[in-house]
């Protein structure tokens, strides 16, 4: 077990209830539940693993590979995909080569579809790194792109 | 406990506080249909199979969530209530591969097929090897259950047949949950649990890893709790239900623990825990090894004498007089016995007792297993023989090194299996041991456990205190004329002569991890004879399975293989003198390996540009996995052909081609040539459900119309290759001439429809074959008054002249040895791309 995740564990009581929050927290730290992860919270919890894989695959919060070092998020909600979303979508593909749930082999990119940000005055959108770029075009996302790397 | 009254179906129920409705009504004997529930598991509430109406109470409740109260009234049936489980039980048959319960030819096909086929994977209850002890088979036929309103969906899960002794086909889960919460209530930290969400939950391991890759012990609570055939015991399965259960003990190793042995037919093909709880647990060894061992294919079913350098077979009688000749000449200190801890207390007393009384000797050892290693006791035992000062030895197994075994003149092996003393004996006795046997044992923990002699042992193999016996009595000694057990018992009790002395639990405990499994029994390397068991230990010869990688190459190159649909599997070879010269109808026999059997499978295609043929088979037992287990650029050991007589191709007018399940493809080439020869050619495709329908763009593209056909009716017609031809007649066609391609049983159906309508029909047969060139006669098949050989005067003969019934038997004469021949070892996961193609749902 790494150090970081030993924090992270004592930090809570060694009960079932703490299990949604310890895998939010160890995302938060590690960026994913890795195996190691899992196998810890399980000793730590006196949960058997497969139990809380069976958690974690429930929520579509939990990732279980490492992300790249940027999270791209393309809106494919409804007000997104009205305004040319899925053209987004496509040019991002093409550009990183990976599809959506992906990360690419040199762990740069990570690339999500979300169903909607909730901020659908600026559709369509796109959201790196947890900043939020309205009024996308293909071009401008892979400009944006290109900045990144 | 306070009691509480309550009011089920009208009737006044007494009930203890803290019952639910459900516990309540089965003590009174009132009936609820459950599927989740087990007497074993805590209340779920997940199949809402149980729900009942109570007064007061909104809705429908599940009886095995609700607690009783004083006073309740509840009604277990209703109209409303039966309307509900109906459909649950069809929610449930829609996410399972349930097309039979639909299909207008059940009956028929149950009467005529008894026994469900050994398929690879279950796309049907007639390929499940649970349909005669499903539960949920046995609801939907109690609620009658015959249409289901909505669609089945065959969830294409891989099937998991990658791990020691169990296959696990998620399709074919209704998500009750029994296993995972059984897993935890036995081993507090379960190994599988419910994975995902929605439509994609599933029963699994964290990070979907295998289960040897997880804590899993192998103990089976899983595949014995599940009330599907989503869990399976590979080595048992296809027995079929047993015909009794025995309790009995496990003497491998000295925890000796309590298991029940399935018995099917004298056979112990099965054995679990006596109780689904944390204390009745039981090892892998004990679940899954001990049948393994009695029914092992090396196993030694006959005794043995020397005759000068080599061993020939013997009667029991001669070899125990021969036994008896040899001892006479060794008797006192020149004399051991080395028995085994895996015999039962009777055994040792009267091991001991023949030592001492009838050879004059204090040379007794017990070979003792501990982790990897073999120790014989006293140590002194081994010294003499080592020193020269023992010249005879009775051995009970596999116990000494070569260098010792030079040292002795005389050796008597009591055994089951071959080893490297059996080689060098005088005498081998075969012997009958773990279920075939009864008495009593000594346990680790005290405990005198009972052995219950369940299985019948193979002919004329005895015990080995029956053995013994059998050689003191030959050598006119006394004292041992015991009929029973129960006699020797007996006598030891007299004698005081019982061991208290509990043998020393095995740490850590086999119970609690795989890497403690014990490793030998009498001496042999388990995991030398149950191939599943090298997933936990390394067996002695390693280089062992290499075969199929180092396959040699042929110029037999699989060009490509797909799954085109479940368990149905597209294999192209390249073979250009067999391309060149095939016409439609002729078949090839195929060896996949050096060692396999000769297969025949019709041609379904051929190039003769590319020098290809290409053959359709389903996975149905032992050789058929084999060629549906091969990868393209593999090699086919052997491949003969063209075989058989090409079909008649000329003009007939209309031409109907039907083909079922691997017939669909065999009918391709006919079709074509038909349809080349100016005929009007309407294809028939049967399926069980829509997800097995293949190449219909293919047949399209040969004939003038495909009708499709399917049992439950997912996709055109509903009904089989008869319904089918039935609506081309209804219609006014007139069927100049039929081709019929498929089971036997479809083609005996749609025999018997052609000749009340008089079309001449041809059907493929498919009997049991060995040489293909009308050698040996084994596909021989009535025709008429005639006798025909398939493979020279068929494969296509007069299916209105066929005698169906006797080409059935003939056809099941080896059942149980195809049972017997199913390989135990896993399969790895296949990789991507060679999975099936089906779309999913």
């Amino acid at each position: 077990m790494t150090q970081e995740l030993q924090t992270v564990l004592q930090s809570y009581d060694r009960s079932r209830d703490s299990l949604i929050p310890i895998l939010q927290d160890v995302q938060g730290k590690l960026g994913y539940i890795s195996e190691d992860a899992v196998k810890g919270i399980s000793e730590y919890l006196r949960v058997s693993q497969s139990s809380i894989y069976g958690v974690a695959t429930f929520y579509t919060q939990f990732r279980f590979t490492r992300p790249g070092d940027h999270i791209v998020r393309v809106c494919q909600g409804t007000a997104c995909h009205v305004r040319g979303g899925q053209r987004i979508m496509n040019e991002v593909v093409k550009y990183i080569g990976i599809k959506p749930g992906e990360t690419t082999p040199d762990y740069k990119f990570s690339l999500e579809r979300v169903a909607c940000f909730g901020s659908c005055a600026l559709s369509p959108i796109v959201v790196v790194d947890d900043i939020v770029y309205g009024r996308m075009t293909p071009q401008k996302t892979k400009q944006l792109l290109k900045e990144m790397e | 406990m306070t009691e509480i009254q309550l009011t089920i179906e009208g009737r006044k129920v007494k009930a203890k506080e803290g019952d639910t409705v459900l516990e309540a009504a089965q003590k009174a004997g009132i009936k609820i249909p459950t599927l989740c529930a087990h007497p074993a598991l805590e209340p779920y509430g997940a199949c809402r199979l149980c729900i009942v109406e109570i007064e007061g109470m909104r809705g429908y409740p599940t009886s095995c969530t609700t607690p009783a109260a004083e006073g309740m009234v509840v009604k277990t049936v209703s109209p409303e209530i039966i309307e509900l489980r109906k459909n649950v039980i069809k929610l449930m048959l829609s996410g399972h591969t349930s097309p039979c319960f639909v299909c207008l030819h059940r009956e028929s096909c149950e009467k005529y097929r008894p026994r469900s086929f050994k398929a690879g994977k279950v796309t049907r209850c007639v390929f499940c090897s649970n349909r005669d002890t499903c539960e949920l088979r046995m609801l939907a036929d109690e609620y009658e259950i015959n249409d289901l309103e909505v669609p089945i969906i065959y969830k294409n899960l891989e099937v998991e047949q990658i791990d020691p002794f169990m296959d696990r086909d998620y399709n074919l889960c209704i998500l009750c949950g029994r296993c995972a919460r059984i897993c935890e209530k036995i081993h507090e930290k379960g190994t599988i649990d419910f994975i995902n969400r929605g439509k994609d939950a599933r029963i699994g391991t964290a990070f979907n890893r295998p289960h040897t890759d997880t804590d899993c012990r192998f103990c089976g609570a899983c595949v014995d709790i599940c009330p599907t055939g989503a869990m399976s015991d590979r080595f048992a399965k296809w027995y079929g239900a047993p015909d009794w259960v025995q309790e009995s003990t496990c003497v491998v190793c000295p925890l000796g623990c309590s298991l029940n042995f399935k018995i099917k037919d004298g056979k112990a093909i099965g054995a679990s825990m006596s109780a689904f709880s944390r204390e009745a647990r039981i090892c892998a060894i004990g679940r899954f090894v001990l049948p393994q061992l009695l029914n092992n294919p090396a196993r030694r079913l006959s005794h043995q004498v020397r005759i000068e350098d080599g061993l020939i077979e013997a009667s029991y009688k001669e070899a125990v007089e021969r036994a008896a000749g040899i001892l006479e000449a060794y008797r006192g200190d020149q004399f051991a016995l080395i028995a085994h801890s895996g015999a039962t207390r009777e055994e040792i007393y009267i091991l001991k007792k023949f030592t001492k009384e009838v050879m004059k000797s204090d040379n007794f050892a017990l070979a003792t297993a501990n982790g990897d290693k073999l120790l014989i006791q006293p140590a002194s035992v081994l010294d003499a023989i080592n020193r020269g000062k023992i010249k005879a030895l009775y051995s009970l197994g596999d116990f000494i090194d070569p260098i010792s075994i030079e040292k002795l003149e005389a050796i008597i092996v009591a055994d089951l299996f071959p080893s490297r003393l059996e080689k060098t004996a005088d005498v081998f006795l075969a012997a009958a041991a773990l279920a075939e046997t009864d008495g009593t044992f000594l346990n680790s923990q005290g405990k005198v456990k009972t052995l219950k002699a369940a299985a019948t042992p193979p002919e004329n193999l005895f015990p080995d205190w029956k053995i013994v016996c059998d050689i003191a009595k030959k050598m006119g000694v006394s004292g041992f004329g015991f009929r029973t057990t129960g006699g020797i018992l007996k006598e030891m009790k007299k004698r005081k002569a019982i061991d208290q002395e509990p043998p020393l639990s095995p740490e850590p405990s086999p119970l609690e991890h795989v890497d403690s499994l014990p490793q030998f029994y009498r001496g042999h390397r388990l995991s030398d004879l149950v191939c599943a068991l090298e997933a936990f230990m390394p067996p002695e010869e390693i280089e062992k399975k290499k075969e199929r990688e180092e396959a040699e190459e042929t110029p037999f190159r699989i060009i490509e293989k797909i799954e085109i649909v479940p368990n149905t599997h597209m294999v192209t070879i390249q073979a250009p003198v067999i391309a060149q010269k095939c016409q439609p109808g002729q078949f090839v026999i195929a060896m996949v390996g050096r060692t396999s059997e000769r297969i025949p499978y019709t041609i379904s295609d051929f190039d003769r540009k590319s020098g290809t043929i290409t053959l359709v088979t389903l996975e149905l037992g032992r050789s058929s996995r084999e060629l549906a287990n091969t990868r393209a650029g593999e090699y086919l050991a052997h491949l003969t052909g063209p075989l058989g007589k090409p079909v008649d191709v000329k003009k007939y007018g209309t031409v109907v081609c039907a083909g079922g399940c691997y017939g669909v493809g065999a009918m391709l080439p006919i079709a074509r040539a038909m349809k080349q020869a100016g005929n009007r050619v309407i294809c028939i495709e049967e399926a069980a459900s829509h997800y097995l329908l293949h190449w219909k763009d293919r047949l399209s593209a040969n004939c003038d119309e495909l009708v499709i056909v399917t049992k439950d009716g997912s996709e055109g017609l509903k009904g089989g290759v008869q319904e089918a031809i039935e609506m081309l007649i209804q219609r006014g066609e007139k069927i100049d001439q039929a081709y019929v391609i498929g089971c036997t049983f479809m083609m005996m159906l749609v025999s018997e429809l052609a000749k009340k309508h008089g079309i001449p029909t041809q059907t493929a047969m498919n009997p049991l074959m060995l040489d293909g060139t009308g050698m040996c006669g084994a596909c021989r098949v009535s025709v008429g008054e005639a006798t025909k050989f398939a493979c020279v005067d068929g494969p296509f003969l007069d299916g209105l002249k066929i005698n169906w019934i006797e080409l059935m038997q003939r056809q099941a004469a080896f059942k149980t040895e195809e049972i017997e021949a199913m390989p135990q070892e896993p399969v790895p996961m296949h990789e991507p791309g060679h999975a099936c193609l089906t779309a999913k749902g």
